[in-house]
């Protein structure tokens, strides 16, 4: 038992995510690397992970290739709301930070996001200080 | 458009526009820095994927699309007709942009 809390309290990741899904409204929450891989996930949601991962990251994509053509640089974050959800999709150094909430959160929840994202850099940065750009 | 120009005054947006889902322009009002068509087929572009990937992944088709980049935000707005975009500068007031372009969406859907 005291094994398994020293792991849950050193996942930082795991951390974040809770962090997120604590909030009114959060469904789930994900990390995902750029190859749309699970580096972690949270949250109760219908969508599973498996399809949560891939599909916010293809649209991170498109949204950056647009970006591209019109001179930007990648996206640093892409909110999508829809009637009754909103989904956030936010860079976090290295990785990406994907955020499913009911239309019950409000825009405090940016905050949180923020919160959340600067604790992933700083897992990054803390324990992969060469792969930071 | 006057709806247009009216969501232009707000401080912080450089221009906005109509478009059709199929990239065609319907009505623009950008600064001279961006080019009309470019904007129009990037804006339809970003909406048709994101709504491919938002039915995949939960049936729903977006309302609203913000995008945050490292020179500005795009709003992209469901007005039924068309995409409303707006193309504000990074540090723009999003409660605000928010609140006129739910009163531009009003005449929009009004005219």
């Amino acid at each position: 038992m005291l094994t398994v809390k020293a792991e849950k309290k050193d996942n930082k990741f795991q951390a974040a995510l809770d962090y997120l899904v604590e909030y009114r409204g959060v469904r789930e929450a994900a990390i995902l690397d750029r190859d749309g891989l699970l580096v972690g996930y949270c949250g109760a949601g219908f969508s599973g992970a498996e399809a949560f991962a891939p599909l916010s990251l293809l649209m991170l994509h498109n949204i950056d290739a647009v970006l591209e053509r019109l001179g930007e640089n990648k996206a640093g974050s892409v909110v999508v709301k829809t009637v009754d959800s909103w989904l956030t999709i936010q860079a976090a150094a290295n990785l990406i930070l994907v955020v499913r909430a009911s239309s019950e959160a409000d825009d405090l929840l940016r905050v949180r996001i923020g919160r959340a994202a600067d604790m992933i850099r700083l897992h990054v940065q803390e324990k992969y200080p060469l792969q930071v750009d | 458009m006057n709806v247009l120009s009216e969501l232009n005054k707000t401080s912080g947006v450089r221009g906005s526009m109509l478009v059709g889902s199929d990239g065609i322009i319907i009505a623009a009002d950008l600064d001279s820095t961006l080019q009309d068509e470019t904007v129009g087929a990037l804006s339809a572009s970003i909406v048709a994927s994101v709504g491919k990937a938002m039915e995949r992944l939960h049936n729903e088709s977006p309302r609203q699309i913000m995008v945050e980049a490292e020179h500005g935000k795009l709003f992209l707005t469901d007005a039924g007709l068309g995409i409303l975009t707006v193309v504000a500068e990074k540090d723009v007031n999003i409660g605000l942009v928010r609140l006129e372009i739910k009163q531009a969406l009003a005449k929009i859907r009004g005219q």
